[in-house]
């Protein structure tokens, strides 16, 4: 259950970020005045398969720093193969053209650069609530065994 | 909650009689914070018996098969397996970090965030530990959050 919560909670953020670059990509880098209904069962796909890849991590187990470096890369360049191949089967980008890759390349690295910051930021919150909530309890424990 | 002290006799053991209508969060904490302070835990150390107060243990870590109990200095290995000692120790300050170490709250400094969900502890003895993702929820409900 809890590792269910957490992969929904990975696939919200990258279908988000999914958006937001789909958004920039029709506006910006490649104007289109509509954009096809297929969209809106492709982003989910492609973003759900992209979280599926965090299973790379183990959740039973500790990494050694040398273990979380070589997955990251990993998780990293699986991304990219996933969006890429993905895009270029749903007709998002045009893959002979090497500018549509780099931006390809560039969106995906934003998407994980942000849906990384998002969740180092939401642990670092969570960490300055435990550190207050720990030195309440130490204090209650204190006060218990002064009073023993 | 009303407490009273009477005083006892010598030669007579201290006795603690607790006297209410039903056993309340509260009064269930109390009881084992009284029982954790009284049971000691026998661990060996270059071949010597000795009696650990659990109050003392820093954190409980297996390796190899081995469990040991980790003072703030010392090292002592534990007869117990790491699972009768999450047992043991359930309703008090230790808590499972990870799959081979039990961790005395009492006796941790500061939690900060580490990569993939999971926590560091620095711990009062300036030793750092890991808290896994899975055992993050049951860490976070013994805090309370």
């Amino acid at each position: 259950m809890k590792k269910i919560h957490f992969m929904m909670r990975v696939f919200t953020m990258v279908l988000t970020g999914v958006v937001f670059a789909v958004a920039v990509f029709t506006m910006v880098i490649n104007p289109t005045e509509t954009v096809e209904t297929k969209l809106f069962w492709q982003m989910p796909l492609v973003s759900a398969l992209c979280t599926l890849t965090s299973l790379i991590y183990p959740w039973n187990r500790e990494m050694s720093k040398k273990e979380i470096i070589v997955k990251t890369l990993i998780h990293y360049l699986l991304i990219n193969a996933i969006v890429l191949g993905g895009g270029a089967l749903f007709y998002w980008y045009d893959p002979s053209q090497v500018r549509n890759i780099a931006a390809m390349v560039l969106a995906i690295t934003l998407i994980f650069g942000v849906v990384t910051a998002i969740s180092w930021r939401k642990s670092a919150a969570d960490a300055a609530r435990m550190n207050e909530k720990l030195e309440e309890y130490q204090k209650k424990m204190q006060e218990c065994s002064q009073t023993r | 909650m009303k407490i009273t002290i009477q005083d006892r006799p010598d030669g007579e053991e201290d006795e603690i009689i607790v006297r209410c209508r039903h056993l309340d969060d509260r009064m269930l904490k109390m009881i084992y914070a009284l029982k954790e302070g009284q049971e000691k835990l026998t661990a060996l150390k270059d071949g010597r018996f000795v009696q650990l107060a659990p109050r003392d243990i820093f954190y409980f870590e297996a390796v190899d098969n081995r469990v040991f109990a980790c003072l703030e200095r010392d090292v002592y290995e534990c007869k117990l397996k790491l699972y009768e000692l999450e047992q043991r120790f359930a309703e008090t300050d230790f808590f499972r970090a990870t799959k081979s170490t039990i961790v005395n709250l009492s006796k941790v400094k500061s939690f900060s965030p580490a990569f993939s969900g999971r926590f560091e502890l620095l711990m009062k003895n300036g030793e750092k530990l890991i808290v896994s993702r899975q055992y993050v929820p049951g860490l976070k409900e013994k805090l309370g959050l």
